[in-house]
């Protein structure tokens, strides 16, 4: 079997090789794009239609890997665009199909009553993702306040030299560590009790990092919108001085997207 | 396009509208429609390079943030003074010149926790000197 099978040796890289299709969102077939508007390595972005729906796409090269900071950049801003003209279903970063036709053909039509249906969910609503870092030192002092084994083990901790001490640190460590874990659970709450009542879903988020003491993303129709941002300042400023809080927004609906059909739990 | 009235950083809260990168990278790598469960037939498999890109975006930020800390320090510095002599300054400056109260609480805090590192490295250099001198001899509370 030395010999190498004669339909494999046709099969090179063309030097001038077919574009790919890169695909960012999900919209009515009415929706109308900012003009100019381009996105990865600067292709121009159209809308590809299908009956009631459309779906904004640009050219690639289908040899480039994706993801550097320019690509993610680009994604994110033409979603941006995307939202701020109209209700969107975002795709996640990497969508890349053969041709608008083909995504048409395979996607848009025969999931057609799904994506309207989803649309027609999320219309008039965008998302804002919530987050609190914790004021390190106010929250440790806090944790030894509460905690007096914690206490008693720093206060030890500061007479004995360092590597006669390292036990009794691990085992501080691990106090504080859960201490904010219950912590985060109980500011993930308020987080979501306070800002609930302004929002049509809400979607818990894993939380980012030790310092993290919150994170949710909200979704919210444009009506709700001022009541929802006054909520959030009020937050902010009960949790002034312990806890960060942070809001980005408004984004396209990303946490929001229900599972795709035939995957419902 | 920003819906919030308020600029970055003047109420109790921060708010970003989604542009900076590292706000959002995190939703757009996780989260939205997935292609796959919908396309098979003309799906292009595309390389992704997006671990590379989460520590990239995490280390741009982390060096601006300290190019901003750096910043700042410069505003106040005068006079090659010593980092203790900086953190004095600093607080005089936040307690008693022109600084609005946020930036005084800003500058407390820098100060506590410079301070603080300050006393326990002092500690602790103290102590490798007490240990040095009297290794045999027990330190007591």
């Amino acid at each position: 079997m030395t010999t190498r099978p004669k339909s494999d040796a046709p099969e090179r890289v063309p030097g001038d090789m077919a574009l790919a299709c890169y695909v960012y969102g999900v919209v009515h077939a009415d929706a109308r794009l900012p003009e100019d508007l381009t996105g990865i390595a600067g292709g121009k972005v159209s809308l590809v239609r299908h009956g009631d729906l459309g779906a904004a796409v640009s050219e690639i090269s289908p040899v480039q890997a994706l993801g550097t900071r320019d690509d993610l950049l680009a994604h994110e801003a033409v979603v941006e665009a995307l939202a701020n003209e109209t209700t969107t279903l975002p795709l996640r970063f990497g969508a890349v199909v053969t041709t608008a036709d083909a995504l048409a053909e395979e996607m848009l039509g025969p999931h057609a009553d799904w994506f309207l249906d989803v649309l027609d969910d999320l219309s008039g609503a965008r998302e804002f993702a919530v987050s609190g870092v914790y004021v390190e030192d106010v929250v440790l002092r806090e944790v030894l306040h509460e905690d007096p084994e914690a206490a008693r083990l720093r206060e030890r901790i500061r007479e004995l030299p360092e590597d006669a001490a390292y036990y009794d640190r691990i085992r501080l460590g691990e106090l504080i560590v859960k201490a904010l874990d219950d912590k985060r659970q109980t500011d993930t709450d308020e987080l979501i009790t306070a800002l609930e009542p302004y929002a049509t879903a809400v979607a818990p988020r894993a939380p980012a990092g030790e310092d993290a003491a919150a994170d949710a993303a909200f979704l919210v129709t444009d009506r709700k919108l001022p009541e929802f941002e006054q909520a959030v300042d009020r937050l902010g400023e009960r949790w002034s001085g312990r806890v960060r809080l942070r809001m980005v927004g408004p984004l396209a609906p990303y946490d929001f997207v229900p599972p795709p059909p035939g995957e419902e739990a | 396009m920003t819906v919030s009235p308020y600029e970055a950083g003047s109420g109790p809260v921060q708010r970003s509208s989604g542009s900076a990168l590292v706000d959002v990278i995190d939703t757009i790598l996780d989260k939205g429609l997935v292609i796959d469960a919908f396309v098979r037939v003309s799906l292009v498999g595309i390389e992704l390079i997006t671990i590379d890109a989460r520590i990239v975006v995490a280390s741009v930020d982390t060096y601006l943030r300290f190019a901003e800390a750096t910043n700042r320090l410069d505003l106040y510095e005068k006079g090659g003074t010593g980092l203790p002599g900086l953190v004095g300054e600093l607080t005089e400056k936040g307690t008693h010149g022109g600084a609005k109260g946020k930036t005084k609480g800003m500058l407390d805090a820098a100060r506590e926790t410079v301070g603080e590192v300050l006393e326990e490295r002092a500690e602790r250099a103290e102590e490798r000197d007490t240990r040095r001198r009297a290794p045999r001899r027990e330190r007591e509370r």
